[in-house]
């Protein structure tokens, strides 16, 4: 199947993903060692820290509508991991 | 109960998993820990068992992750064979920042996402977090 990475999105919810073609892979990862590689990667590519274009620090605390939220559960799950660690 | 027992860790000892999912066996019977006391790795790994099944059925042949990474970051990760025997693999990282959230692909930028691309984005943390904290963290 091919791919172009560049227009990846997140797909569709309940929305199964077509090819029936592809061979059975053997492959298995951890999310270890997945985020190991994306970290190895942004090393790489220099991205660490990465000041994004197009981005304004206004100082004015502007948050996106979702951030708040997005946050929360960030830090919900950091608690739950913690806890039960 | 411990939540180790109830991810399976002591499956063969107890019986059936009580763990209200369906876990993938091979994630169960392949942790290398089996003691009572479970590492940051094991429950992110759990967490993603949760996580893969938010967006529906799985390719055949393919293996995919979907999880919360440390920090404010989520990752998606999908592998699989193409036609030609080949092995590929995308992982697509998440950061959530306050200006917005941005996506990255291996050898790419970082892009902003939205529209409904950020919509599913948001509706996958939401369902991620409902499923690990009924499902887990009970």
């Amino acid at each position: 199947m091919q791919r172009n990475s560049s227009t990846f999105q997140i797909p569709s919810f309940n929305a199964p993903e077509a090819s029936n073609s592809d061979v059975a892979t053997n492959i298995t990862k951890t999310t270890t060692v997945i985020a190991n590689n994306v970290a190895k990667n942004d090393e790489i590519e220099g991205l660490v820290n990465l000041n994004i274009d197009g981005v304004i620090e206004d100082g004015q605390g502007y948050r996106f509508k979702y951030y708040d939220e997005l946050n929360q559960i960030a830090e919900e799950i950091e608690k739950c991991r913690s806890r039960n660690s | 109960m411990s939540l180790a027992e109830l991810l399976g860790f002591k499956k063969w000892e107890r019986g059936p998993s009580p763990f209200k999912m369906t876990l993938d066996d091979s994630f169960l019977y392949s942790s290398r820990r089996y003691s009572n006391r479970l590492t940051y790795e094991d429950l992110m790994n759990a967490e993603s068992e949760l996580g893969k099944t938010i967006f529906g059925p799985i390719p055949v042949g393919h293996e995919r992750a979907f999880f919360k990474n440390r920090g404010n970051m989520w990752i998606w990760h999908e592998s699989w064979t193409d036609a030609l025997g080949v092995a590929q693999s995308t992982t697509i990282t998440y950061d959530v920042r306050p200006e917005g959230v941005f996506k990255k692909v291996p050898g790419a930028s970082y892009q902003k996402i939205e529209g409904l691309e950020l919509e599913n984005f948001v509706t996958a943390a939401r369902t991620y977090y409902g499923l690990v904290k009924n499902n887990l963290y009970s």
